[in-house]
């Protein structure tokens, strides 16, 4: 289906467009990171409606505009989004798939959105990687000692 | 041999011999006088007694005395001279009684037929020049000499080209633009710039215009346009369209079918006719005028005796007339109906109109309404049926802000800030479904943080969860206060109060508050 010329319009109404026209998109895509060391391996799933929405364009806004209203939340005297027009008068971004189109795809585009730059700024840049694409199925299976889970090295080969 | 190749060579050289003391022999005198004997043998002798047995080559020419011939031919045929006593010419004559004289002119040595041309002259002078087609000469020119030049006759048996005038006789000079007046002529049929010559029949067509000044006499004059005649046109019988005329014919004149109108007197130019009882008399403009009971101009307008005319450019066909200042203008059903404001139709279904309606009342069982992309005000009650359909809801004082009636029936509830912003459904680490929702993080154990694609305008919103711990009652909290921010939401899930974090098998959660 053709995304509607949607610039201008508010985020919230885009996103309820795209569930009620698109076709949800269930992605076995898994973005495991760690960004503490006492803590365990994190996993970051997609969501079936917004992959569905990221892939057919037109409805998501860039994601610096998500960077800019992290910044004002993150400031002291913070007490609420005067910016959320960034979110609802940029130009949308256009269809991207896994690993292509804007951003260089939504996985990337997914990874800068909910994931701290911390992480994805330098996350090869230790002694081992700090964050790993793979597959749902590369997952342990078990999820006893998910407290424990780490990056292992047979993940990051897999990745 | 003394005496070879025209060149007499001695053999013995009398003091020579002497000075060497050899005598005088037969034998030496003989080879010397049979030498001198051979020479003189083989030449060529002035009185005619030897007669030439070869080709004899001249290094200096063959001079002829004036009127000293040169006869060819076994039979003496031909003879050629100077003629210096009679014609003072090169004469080349045939020297047989009663022959012709024949001259055959070749080039090319006369290889082709076309290389030669013949000249001759008969017995009795006719001069004739032939040439070669097909191994004998045919006559292309013949001159027939005659005691007088006059009556001479030249025939050419081919075309003859002319490069200028043709002169005939003793002065009739034809050029060539003359002789082209007679060239492509077709009989019968006169051409531009031709000579006209008739058909076999001696008819002739197509002339243009034709200017007698004499008399034009012909058998029968058959004219198909008209006829224009200065003068006395004679005839000893006429028709008109059929019927004789006579010199007694005469005239019906009167008013009756096929009567020839006569006037009266007084007609003048300019008059108009009226039938004056069997006569045409002339009537002027002011006397019709006084005949016919009418006015020499009209008044326009709307006063009274005015005439009426139409004031304006867009009368159409099945309109109403509305007097103006001036005249009458045009009005359609629709603007008669508001000119004299009448209300619309009984039990017409669509109301149409581009003015206002002030006052009065759409009752019950009234059509359908559409207004276009028009909008619809009242700062009273719209009270619908079983449904009311539309594609958005937007406040009238707040665009954001609806108010609905709470259960209490009189108190009212916002509807905006009831509305889920956020809600998802998950299964221990997939979402099954959700809004505003871009991803789940599976941060530990018990711990799952729902991200937004919309943010929140502030983290005062409200978060209801709730999940499902298999055997257990287990307990859904965001954990603290810091796990709930404009772009997500944690929720912490324990297997009871005060338990040990556990993965639930189903969380659910909903957000509702205000979107950035």
């Amino acid at each position: 289906m053709q995304t509607p010329e949607f610039q201008g319009t508010h985020l919230f109404d885009r996103l309820c467009w795209a569930k009620e026209n698109l076709e949800p998109v269930q992605s076995d895509i898994r973005i495991v990171f760690e960004d503490a060391v006492d803590e365990c391996a994190k996993i970051l799933v997609p969501d079936l409606n917004w992959v569905a929405a990221a892939e057919a364009g037109g409805v998501l806004p860039p994601v610096e505009s998500y960077w800019a209203l992290a910044e004002d939340e993150a400031k002291p005297d913070f007490v609420k989004h005067t910016r959320g027009y960034l979110l609802h008068d940029t130009e949308p971004v256009g269809p991207m798939t896994e690993d292509s189109g804007p951003y260089g795809g939504w996985v990337n585009y997914l990874i800068m959105k909910d994931i701290s730059p911390s992480i994805w700024q330098t996350w090869d840049e230790g002694n081992r990687p700090k964050m790993v694409i793979c597959r749902k199925e590369q997952l342990p299976q078990t999820r006893e000692w998910r407290n424990a889970w780490r990056i292992s090295d047979e993940l990051n080969l897999a990745a | 041999m003394a005496f070879s190749g025209g060149t007499f060579s001695r053999l013995y050289d009398w003091t020579t011999d002497r000075d060497n003391g050899v005598k005088i022999l037969a034998s030496r005198m003989d080879q010397e006088f049979d030498g001198m004997a051979t020479g003189l043998s083989t030449c060529i002798l002035k009185d005619g007694t030897q007669t030439c047995t070869a080709a004899i080559p001249f290094a200096q020419g063959i001079t002829l005395p004036d009127n000293k011939t040169i006869t060819l031919g076994t039979n003496s045929d031909i003879t050629i001279q100077y003629d210096e006593s009679t014609n003072d010419s090169l004469e080349i004559a045939a020297n047989v009684e009663g022959a012709a004289l024949g001259i055959v002119l070749k080039a090319d040595q006369g290889d082709d037929n076309a290389d030669q041309h013949k000249v001759g002259i008969a017995d009795g002078g006719t001069l004739t020049f032939g040439s070669k087609i097909s191994g004998s000469f045919v006559t292309y020119l013949t001159h027939t000499p005659n005691s007088t030049v006059a009556s001479s006759t030249t025939a050419v048996a081919g075309n003859l080209t002319v490069g200028g005038d043709l002169t005939l006789g003793s002065g009739a000079v034809i050029s060539e633009a003359e002789l082209e007046k007679m060239d492509g002529i077709t009989n019968g049929t006169v051409a531009a710039n031709k000579a006209v010559v008739v058909d076999a029949n001696k008819d002739i067509a197509s002339f243009r215009n034709v200017t007698l000044t004499g008399e034009l006499d012909a058998g029968s004059l058959d004219i198909s346009g008209d006829a224009d005649i200065d003068g006395t046109l004679e005839a000893d019988a006429m028709t008109l369209n059929g019927t004789a005329i006579t010199a007694t014919a005469t005239l019906d004149t009167g008013i009756s079918n096929n009567n020839v109108p006569k006037f009266t007197s007084g007609v003048a130019d300019d008059d108009f006719l009226r039938v004056a009882g069997t006569a045409i008399e002339g009537r002027s403009a002011s006397e019709v005028l006084s005949d016919i009971g009418g006015q020499a101009s009209l008044t326009f307008g709307i006063s009274n005796t005015n005439a009426v005319k139409i004031d304006s450019s867009s009368v159409a066909d099945n309109e109403y007339a509305r007097f103006t200042a001036s005249g009458l203008e045009s009005r359609s059903n629709a603007e008669v109906l508001s000119d004299i404001g009448a209300p619309p139709a009984a039990g017409s279904s669509n109301i149409v109109t581009t003015g206002a309606l002030n006052s009065g009342s759409i009752t019950s069982g009234f059509g359908s309404i559409d207004n276009g992309s028009s909008a619809i005000t009242t700062t009273g009650v719209i009270t619908g049926g079983s449904e009311v359909k539309t594609d958005k809801l937007t406040g009238v004082t707040t665009a954001g802000s609806i108010l609905v009636t709470g259960e209490g029936n009189s108190t009212t509830t916002n509807l905006q800030q009831g509305l889920a912003k956020v809600w998802q459904s998950t299964d221990v680490t997939t979402l099954n479904d959700s809004n505003n929702v871009s991803s789940v993080t599976d941060t530990a154990t018990g711990k799952l943080t729902v991200n937004y694609t919309a943010n929140m305008a502030n983290n005062d919103y409200a978060v209801t969860m709730n999940c499902a711990i298999q055997s257990q009652v287990p307990i859904c909290s965001p954990q603290d206060n810091s796990h709930i921010t404009t772009s997500a939401h944690r929720c912490h899930t324990l297997i009871s109060n005060g338990g040990a974090e556990a993965d639930a098998e189903y969380i659910g959660s909903q957000v509702t508050g205000d979107l950035a």
